[in-house]
């Protein structure tokens, strides 16, 4: 087990959102969340990730679980490199970098990049950590089909390195998964289709 | 005047303004990078306001004016900008209104807006000499945290490195700095190096870390090129260099442009 919350239920301001009962995340899992606007998918990502308060239940985690927020939610003027950025979360920077195919970029003003650079560099810092679990809010938003690749190149080493994920898809990728947790009407449930 | 007597006539102003502008620019340059600038202008007038109800009250100018200045400085982090707009304004007008009614009560706001840094001794120059020790300090032991809270705090709290904690002391950092400082070297001083030093780093530099060092150079480069320009054409030292210190962050901000 990763991650496994009982009776969580998650919110903002008090104002319950999404009722998750009792779920986990092991290893080796690879999870897509699904559900339309405003059902509560970035919220329910955003508290399992720990910056979001859950209103209600227990939730426990073992190992380090990273996550790639949405990169709308960062202001575009940030006074940041794209490599300060991935070096806040520690670990090899240079080798996280690599990995979404921003090598020669650590240097790059965030401000200057492109969307997909953006979106590439919180992919890195999500993967910098060589974390148990990581959790994807639209990860493949803004990127190219290079970036596309590299995005399932890393979910299917994430997985085949004992890890796991659960990811909020903007479209279908050809990665294999092994669960899809459907938020609608304030509940979630397994979607067996 | 030789060294050693312009050293005795000056040097405990000159330290206490090269150390006030220290240890502001390090809180400014983090205000600037979390989208807080405005923050930087309202805090110090925010500390004005606490420094006329004090003497409205009886107690000296510097009584309140730090705790208000914590205070400012420590809601100014959560407070959205209209708020922190309404206390700008509010605090340019209040001050003189409270004090309105006294002479001597006018007489230390002016002061406070201005400042009387060259009078200073040696014992109010170490208040803020301790303050840019405990800032470098302080920005060097937090680099991780507080460039994370500053940066993307949602992201920090998910990594467990406490950005409402960070952003909280960050607040009291920037008041205790603005209220300690505000006596030695006035509003005019404080205002300018909390917000000139940290805008030129920051278009300067690619990081934000490489800002935090940028910005004291910055703001030491203004104050060292003051007090002989002061000196020499009789202006007070504290709005020359405040002027040296735009003109250089100014320079500086042009020139990272083209990087």
């Amino acid at each position: 087990m990763i991650w496994s919350g009982t009776g969580f239920v998650v919110g903002h301001g008090g104002r319950p959102i999404l009722r998750l009962g009792d779920r986990h995340l092991d290893a080796g899992q690879g999870i897509v969340l699904q559900g339309g606007n405003g059902s509560g998918k970035s919220t329910l990502l955003a508290t399992i990730a720990g910056s979001l308060p859950a209103l209600a239940g227990r939730q426990q985690r073992q190992g380090t679980i990273t996550w790639m927020p949405q990169v709308g939610g960062l202001s575009p003027h940030l006074p940041t490199t794209l490599g300060e950025l991935v070096a806040l979360a520690g670990g090899d920077t240079a080798q996280a970098l690599a990995r979404v195919g921003l090598g020669s970029r650590a240097h790059q003003r965030w401000s200057a990049s492109s969307g997909g650079e953006r979106q590439r560099a919180l992919l890195a810092r999500a993967l910098a950590p060589r974390p148990q679990g990581i959790l994807l809010d639209e990860p493949d938003s803004h990127l190219d089909a290079e970036g596309r690749d590299l995005l399932v190149r890393a979910l299917e080493d994430q997985r085949s390195g004992g890890g796991s994920w659960l990811a909020v898809l903007h479209q279908e990728l050809p990665v294999a998964v092994t669960g899809r947790w459907l938020c609608r009407d304030g509940e979630v449930t397994d979607d067996h289709r | 005047m030789t060294i050693a007597e312009w050293w005795a006539w000056f040097g405990p102003g000159w330290v206490a303004l090269a150390a006030a502008s220290v240890a502001l620019a390090l809180p400014g340059t983090l205000w600037w990078a979390a989208g807080r600038g405005l923050a930087a202008a309202a805090v110090p007038q925010a500390a004005l306001v606490g420094a006329a109800i004090g003497l409205l009250l009886g107690y000296s100018r510097d009584q309140l004016a730090l705790p208000a200045a914590v205070a400012a400085a420590v809601a100014g982090v959560v407070v959205p900008s209209a708020g922190v707009a309404a206390v700008l304004t509010v605090g340019l007008a209040l001050p003189v209104l409270l004090v309105s009614g006294s002479p001597h009560g006018m007489n230390e706001v002016t002061d406070l807006t201005l400042s009387r840094v060259l009078g200073l001794g040696w014992t109010g120059a170490w208040p803020s000499v301790g303050l840019a020790v405990i800032g470098m300090l302080l920005a060097w032991w937090g680099r991780r945290p507080l460039r994370a809270a500053v940066l993307d705090g949602a992201w920090a709290a998910s990594a467990g490195l406490h950005p409402a904690w960070w952003s909280r002391l960050l607040g009291l950092w920037g008041g205790v700095a603005i209220g300690a400082a505000l006596p030695a070297i006035g509003l005019i001083g404080v205002i300018g190096f909390l917000v000139l030093p940290g805008l030129g780093a920051l278009r300067w530099c690619r990081t934000l870390g490489a800002a935090l060092v940028l910005a004291p150079v910055i703001a030491l480069l203004g104050v060292t090129l003051a007090l002989p320009t002061a000196h020499a054409a009789d202006l007070p030292p504290v709005p020359v260099a405040v002027i040296l210190t735009a003109l250089a962050a100014g320079v500086i901000a042009l020139a990272g442009r083209r990087r």
